[in-house]
């Protein structure tokens, strides 16, 4: 599977595939506000899960299981190390000792570098929170047409130019990354260097000019290509209705949102001395589950 | 008599920030169901006169217009963009910036959606567009799935389902090979005919299109130099090289021997020549190039298989290349032609067999060779010209550099952002920036696709003088002519296999193996035909059979 | 090779994500890495800014265990009541606001406990211990003002609760005003479970006299207050030691000043006295290091000297008195650090002998044993036959690796039954009725050599 392949949406003929454009940028919201709202790891770790299984049911091909696997470690450990070796707040508990404080010349330099057990939950929660947004994104991407978002969009009184920017940035997404292998290419051709990570890296910056040169003359040709073919009359007279099934349940979610982020409204709240007694049940499940 | 479809009085448009027009005075009148091929070179407005034409220029940028664009007494400018979509319908050169959706229907049928037609006429419509293009059944297919031509024809199906009355195409065939070229053509053809839709096309490619063209208009500096007859054209603004035009082998073998009359159709050559000339019909013999004995690329039995793919894409491919030679590598897309490139290059490894490059391995050697990739515009990364030829070349003289740059018409250009110059100009910056590293081999794929005349001549140049300097280039091409021209040999690819190696008389003079190679026929092979004369594929070739009859005629 | 890169990459995402469910579980891998002991809990508190260890006043928080349903009640500095299980679990939480909790007291039923916070408002609050809602509040900025132009803020500074629920609190507030006088403002208020002020003494006016202490004997049907006036001015209208008060009029019954000794120039009780259970006796003790047993008529029946003020080096030395109970096994007194009389703060060339010990008497005033420790004890809790002391600072020695810790020590006869370690100082500590479980709140302190120690926790200590 080449680079633009791997950021093309399937022909892929699932569930997830015929869902209304709505339904999944309302899914896509919906889980965003929960991964910001919700604090617990345990909670944050099952909704990672959740989305993980739904690239099962949408029947991601192993190759951009192996690709988001990429993504999603380098964010997951990422946070974690650096959680755990430069965590601040306290109560921190070191459980391994790296540098230690009497250590020559580095020790003194920095007050010892420790293992913080704090830290790695810590990171453990940031991460997982970009991991789900970023496996859910990833989801959506593979498995929409853009224009089901742009519908999407526009149905929600959306700006017409911002929801075609949006969109059209998932459209591009596969044009760019093949442009960007031809890049390396052309670096790796210029400077003589080996294809490897490290060619890569070092000529990054160099990437940027012919992509955004090509980007730029793109979007020209294909503003002049929408705009002559009437993409500001689109109107949302004859979009199609959300269909009742994905209307009710974006609607439990909803309702699943507002009582998450109520709760946790509620919770600070009583921490700031709003607290109410008959809602200790609550401030108790919101503690546990939130 | 046409009845006038738009007419274009006295337009002048100047661009915000610019000083001079790029539009100066222009006056053209466009009638129902006319063929009309929009030349000139790079710079000249042919783009502007485009958006003026579709209506998408005023509002567009800000700058300064005058003069009157009416259809039917009705002043067009006030139409927006969408009232003139449906007039005009517009199909831009590269189909991948200006398909929008994911699937062939939702494309075609996103102007209708938009229109806010119900979705079952939308649906009736979309297929019988696709059909009319060629691309029936497609309906569902993804459109990265679809090959170029195939995207081509779904862009033009895109703005074909509004029943425009006017098509514009702005070099809709600059990326396709021979074969992809007259199929399209046909198709337009066919829906001037009998659809009666008026067609403008803005291309270079005059030489190849000139003979489904009744009219041709040339621009020049804003200004519309030629407006008429393309067979009248040749003699006004035909050998004007600052025009652009690269002329019909037809044109340019009446010019080479004086004939009468300057003609693109080849009977009419013919009965000219044999009129007007006198026919050597003996053998003459070629002059061969003068043998070197240096390898600098060979290929044993080279084989290569995709990963993840059952069969080669190469097999068995054999061959040398020698110092100071020009060799050019034909066939179809798809026959391998990049692949082979590539391995090559050392950018892929090979299956098997073995690839020797200036007598060692490849990974070894390739700082040795130039690559000229297919999209150079995608190879400039510095923020200067001068930055750009330096780029990771350090060491080489200046003085040198300079010379370069002026033989490549680029040294008034040497501060200048390249990716801001024209098409022309980024190739040669590209071209530059590899000659300036001194290679062994310099490998160029498609060097010429949608270049102009002027273009096209400072790239011949720039391989002579190469070439001269024992540099070795292997050039990929779709361009027989340009092959015959330049080329020492000619390499036939079909299938993954060398189906045919020789001097371009051998290779290209061969009508079975051209169409096996999908390449078109040089019209002077028909002309050598016609002639009973041998095989000619060049000018040269001909006019050694062919001799000025008459005297006193130039 | 790639798809032997792509591979990995899977099995790495397998074993992260089986790795996370390690860790956000509840059985963690942390144990791993613990030393602690296993018969403790700890708690977080929170952030609180954290405090010079040789600091005067130093980070504090209150503590009650609640037999009837064996959970914990804690107020920290952040004004935050929490209320724990036995497990450590936190069952609620809820913020009174900006005020630092400096006393606590439950109502005899466990039904409410009492709070009072040192504030811009000065506020004492009752709150239901089983949900943790705040039944009423009072602000004793209306007993001895708030006006900031005269610092200091006001505070509840100790609550005792009667066996039927009255709730009687000391509100105090130090004057520091812009001619440089110094002042107090002290009121004594009594308030019914539902929170309306039964009495308030003085009626009309407020005590000028530091009042630090009161507690209260329905056997007796008085109410003790106790003066901690270090300096004396002429003219002061409440100069005494103790005032003892009518339960239920709250109008003066008697005071009482206690014999000054050198160099004091005045006795001040700041952490006592303290009724016995049938209200026939008051124990004592005073800053100058005495200890003092009384009847409830106000009658001093014997007096023992905890540590005798001590001149060295021309500095007058003595460890300080501060707690008097009446147990079943006799009279409980305890000091705290040594002090430089002239000024609190100096260091001193010796340790007195009698600091950070806790001294048994019997009824008669006989000495039965004397347990000192390393540490100040900050506070101590009684229990069926033992008592429980949070071992805080030693200022003077600076012992940081082993004086801190709560302390669990036979009452018959002060052996050391039982020890639990902390890091950093315990500043207060309950225990429950049957002596099994200790709960005590560790602060964190920065050393003079600027290492932190400890932090800002609750530990709930087993005792078997």
């Amino acid at each position: 599977m080449s680079v633009r392949q791997l950021w093309e949406g399937t022909d892929g003929d699932n569930q997830i595939m015929h869902l209304d454009g709505r339904s999944k940028l309302f899914f896509l919201f919906s889980i965003a506000i929960l991964a910001i709202t919700i604090d617990n790891p345990r909670t944050l770790f099952l909704l990672f899960s959740g989305t993980l299984l739904l690239h099962f049911f949408a029947k991601t091909s192993i190759y951009k299981w192996q690709v988001m696997a990429l993504l999603l470690l380098l964010g997951l450990w990422g946070s974690m190390v650096s959680q755990a070796l430069f965590f601040a707040q306290t109560p921190r508990t070191p459980i391994f000792v790296l540098i230690s404080p009497t250590f020559p010349i580095l020790g003194p330099l920095t007050n010892g570098l420790f293992v913080y057990q704090e830290g790695i939950l810590y990171g453990a929660i940031q991460g997982l929170r970009s991991s789900i947004m970023l496996s859910l994104g990833l989801l959506i991407c593979w498995n929409s047409d853009p224009r089901q978002l742009l519908k999407a969009l526009m149905a929600w009184h959306l700006s017409p130019q911002v929801a075609f920017m949006l969109v059209t940035a998932l459209r591009f997404l596969p044009v760019l990354a093949s442009e960007t292998g031809e890049v390396i290419t052309a670096l790796r051709l210029r400077s003589n260097s080996k294809i490897g990570r490290q060619s890569i890296c070092r000529h990054l910056p160099y990437v940027v000019n012919p992509l955004l040169a090509r980007c730029l003359r793109r979007a020209q040709t294909l503003a002049l290509s929408v705009v002559s073919r009437g993409f500001f009359l689109a109107s949302n007279k004859n979009l199609k209705t959300w269909p009742v099934k994905e209307f009710t349940s974006c609607l439990v979610l909803a309702l699943v949102v507002l009582a998450t982020v109520g709760s946790k409204v509620a919770y600070l709240a009583s921490e700031q001395g709003f607290y109410v007694g008959f809602l200790r049940y609550l401030y108790d499940w919101t503690k546990l589950y939130l | 008599m046409r009845s006038n479809m738009l007419s274009i009085k006295n337009v002048s448009y100047c661009y915000s920030g610019r000083n001079i027009p790029t539009l100066k005075n222009i006056s053209i009148d466009i009638n129902k169901q006319e063929m009309i091929l929009i030349a000139g070179r790079t710079g000249c407005g042919k783009s502007t006169l485009i958006k003026v034409i579709n209506g998408l220029l005023i509002g567009n940028g800000g700058g300064k217009f005058s003069g009157e664009v009416t259809s039917k007494g009705f002043d067009i400018l006030t139409l927006t963009p969408e009232e003139m979509g449906l007039l005009v319908g517009t199909v831009y050169q590269s189909p991948d910036d200006q398909l929008f959706a994911m699937t062939v229907e939702d494309e075609v049928g996103f102007v209708l959606e938009n229109h806010g037609i119900a979705s079952e006429i939308i649906k009736e419509e979309v297929a019988r567009t696709l059909k009319r293009v060629g691309l029936a059944g497609f309906e569902k297919r993804s459109i990265h799935a679809l090959s170029g031509g195939q995207r081509q024809r779904l862009a033009l199906a895109s703005v074909l389902i509004n029943k425009p009355q006017i098509l514009i195409l702005d070099e809709p065939v600059s990326q396709m090979n021979p074969v992809g070229v007259k199929e399209f053509l046909g198709l337009l053809k066919e829906l001037n005919e009998v659809d009666g839709i008026t067609i403008i096309v803005v291309e270079h490619r005059v030489h190849e299109l000139a003979k489904y063209f009744p009219r041709l208009v040339v621009m020049y500096e804003g200004k519309i130099i030629y407006d008429g007859d393309i067979n009248k054209a040749w003699g006004k603004v035909g050998d004007e090289i600052k025009y652009g035009l690269r002329e019909p082998q037809n044109v340019k073998l009446c010019r080479k021997l004086a004939l009468s009359r300057l003609t693109n159709e080849t009977d009419e050559v013919i009965s000219l020549i044999r009129d007007e000339c006198c026919i050597d019909t003996i053998k003459s013999e070629c002059e061969a190039k003068e043998a070197v004995s240096k390898v600098v690329l060979e290929a044993k039995d080279v084989c290569y298989c995709y990963p993840g793919t059952k069969q080669n894409t190469l097999h068995n491919v054999n061959f040398t290349l020698a110092q100071g030679e020009t060799v050019a590598l034909m066939g179809y897309n798809g026959s391998g032609k990049s692949t082979l490139f590539n391995l090559i290059a050392g950018l892929t490894n090979l299956t098997s067999g073995e690839l020797t490059l200036l007598g060692g391995k490849v990974a070894d050697n390739a700082h040795q060779l130039g690559f000229l990739r297919q999209d150079p515009d995608l190879m400039l990364l510095a923020d200067t010209v001068t930055g750009e030829i330096h780029w990771h070349n350090k060491k080489t003289d200046e003085s040198q550099i300079i010379e370069l740059m002026k033989r490549l018409d680029l040294a008034d250009k040497a501060n200048d952002f390249p990716l801001a110059l024209s098409k022309g100009q980024r190739l040669r910056v590209v071209l530059a920036a590899l000659l300036a590293r001194q290679p062994k081999l310099l490998l160029l794929d498609e060097p010429t696709t949608g270049q102009d005349q002027q273009s096209m001549l400072d790239i011949k140049n720039i391989i002579s003088d190469y070439t001269a300097s024992e540099g070795t280039v292997f050039f990929c091409t779709h361009d027989v002519e340009l092959a015959a021209e330049i080329a020492d040999r000619v390499f036939l690819m079909v299938d993954g296999t060398l189906l045919k190696t020789g001097t371009p008389h051998e290779v290209l003079g061969d009508k079975d193996l051209l169409l096996k190679g999908g390449l078109s026929l040089p019209p002077l092979l028909r002309i050598s035909e016609g002639l009973k004369i041998e095989k000619c594929v060049t000018l040269e070739e001909v006019a050694r059979h062919v001799s000025k009859a008459i005297v006193g005629r130039n | 090779m790639k798809n032997i890169k792509g591979i990995i990459a899977l099995v790495v995402l397998i074993v992260t994500w089986v790795f996370l469910f390690w860790i956000t579980g509840d059985r963690t891998p942390w144990q791993f890495f613990s030393h602690k002991n296993t018969e403790e809990l700890t708690v977080y508190l929170g952030d609180i800014p954290i405090q010079n260890y040789d600091r005067m006043g130093f980070t504090k928080g209150v503590v009650r265990y609640v037999a009837k349903n064996n959970s914990w009640i804690v107020g920290t500095e952040r004004g935050e009541l929490f209320c724990f299980d036995g497990k450590g679990k936190q069952v609620w939480k809820r913020s009174l606001g900006i005020g630092k909790l400096v006393t606590i007291a439950l109502s005899k039923t466990e039904e409410l406990v009492y709070v009072g916070e040192q504030s811009p408002t000065g506020q004492l609050f009752a709150v239901n211990t089983e949900s943790g809602d705040l039944v009423w509040k009072y602000a004793t900025k209306d007993l001895v003002g708030a006006d900031p132009g005269s610092r200091s803020y006001p505070s509840v500074v100790h609550i005792a609760v009667d066996n039927e629920d009255n709730v009687y609190i000391t509100a105090y507030r130090y004057l520091l005003n812009k001619d440089g006088s110094r002042g107090y403002n002290g009121k004594i208020c009594s308030f019914s479970k539902e929170g309306a002020i039964n009495w308030q003494f003085p009626e009309k006016e407020v005590m000028d006299t530091w009042v630090n202490w009161c507690d209260v004997s329905n056997s007796a049907g008085e109410v003790v207050v106790a003066t901690s006036a270090y300096e004396t001015r002429p003219g002061m209208k409440y100069p005494k030691t103790m005032y003892f008060l009518n339960i239920k009029t709250g109008k003066l019954r008697y005071s009482l000043s206690l014999p000054i000794v050198e160099p004091f120039e005045n006795t001040v009780m700041r952490g006592s006295p303290n009724y016995s259970s049938d209200g026939k006796y008051l124990a004592g003790s005073s800053s100058d290091g005495r200890a003092f047993f009384l009847n409830s008529s106000g009658e001093v029946l014997w007096t023992r000297e905890l540590s005798l003020p001590q001149q060295i080096e021309g500095a007058w030395l003595n460890a300080s008195g501060r707690d008097g109970f009446v147990v079943p096994e006799g009279v409980i007194f305890t000091t705290i650090n040594t002090f430089n009389r002239e000024n609190w703060q100096l260091p001193t060339p010796v340790l007195h002998p009698g600091n950070n010990s806790l001294f048994l008497f019997d009824f008669a005033g006989n000495f039965k044993y004397k347990y000192k420790a390393d540490g100040t004890m900050e506070e101590i809790a009684f229990a069926k036959g033992i008592v429980a002391c949070a071992i805080g600072r030693n200022v003077r020695t600076h012992d940081y690796n082993h004086a801190h810790g709560a302390i669990l020590l036979k009452l018959a006869d002060g052996s050391l039954l039982k020890r639990f370690a902390t890091e950093g100082p315990v500043q207060a500590i309950d225990i429950s009725p049957d002596g099994k479980h200790i709960g005590g709140i560790e602060a964190p302190a920065v050393t003079p050599e600027g290492k932190v120690i400890g932090a800002y926790r609750f530990h709930i200590w087993e005792y078997k």
